[in-house]
């Protein structure tokens, strides 16, 4: 088959807490500001392409980091 | 017993003395329930993700414990009524038990 080069498929991504095997902490901001949009948003499991049972223990720990005032709910 | 983790946002103008008391305070109910404390982090002073109570930053103390659960409420209650105290999280610890599942 001829490859015509415009069809290349996106590279898959790899969960990042299971390649680093860590688990997300509300304590670990610096981590957990790398999974945040610009507007404090949590990103989707698209854009960071976690499996579904780290995304949901990363979810749990920006709520709280948030909770307790380490996180902004909406940043300016 | 469990093992838990409060962490505590302090108002950032307290005096040393009055910190120290606060966090005896707080101590005393978990002895007194014949808890351990296993281990203090003091982070200091860090500015809030919003404002709260109008203060825009806060001093962060993490206080990991082992303590009956009844001796909770009590706890709870106690952070709750402290004015010094902005805001309050705690958690229960069960990072041993999720890492002795993946292996």
């Amino acid at each position: 088959m001829t490859n015509y080069g415009f069809f290349k498929r996106p590279q898959k991504k790899v969960c990042f807490f299971c390649k680093e095997k860590v688990v997300a902490d509300y304590k670990n901001i610096d981590l957990l500001k790398r999974f945040i949009s610009e507007q404090g948003k949590i990103l989707s499991r698209r854009a960071t392409g976690n499996c579904s049972k780290h995304q949901r223990t990363l979810a749990v720990a920006i709520k709280r980091a948030r909770e307790i005032g380490l996180l902004p709910y909406v940043a300016k | 017993m469990r093992s838990y983790e409060i962490m505590l946002a302090i108002n950032p103008q307290l005096k040393d003395e009055e910190l120290d008391s606060l966090f005896d305070k707080i101590k005393k109910v978990i002895t007194d329930g014949k808890g351990e404390i296993t281990k203090t982090n003091k982070w200091g002073k860090r500015k809030l993700g919003y404002e709260i109570k109008n203060f825009t930053e806060a001093i962060y103390v993490v206080l990991n414990f082992d303590v009956d659960e009844k001796i909770i409420s009590e706890l709870e209650r106690v952070v709750r009524l402290e004015e010094r105290v902005i805001r309050y999280l705690l958690t229960l610890q069960q990072e041993k038990k999720i890492s002795k599942k993946e292996n």
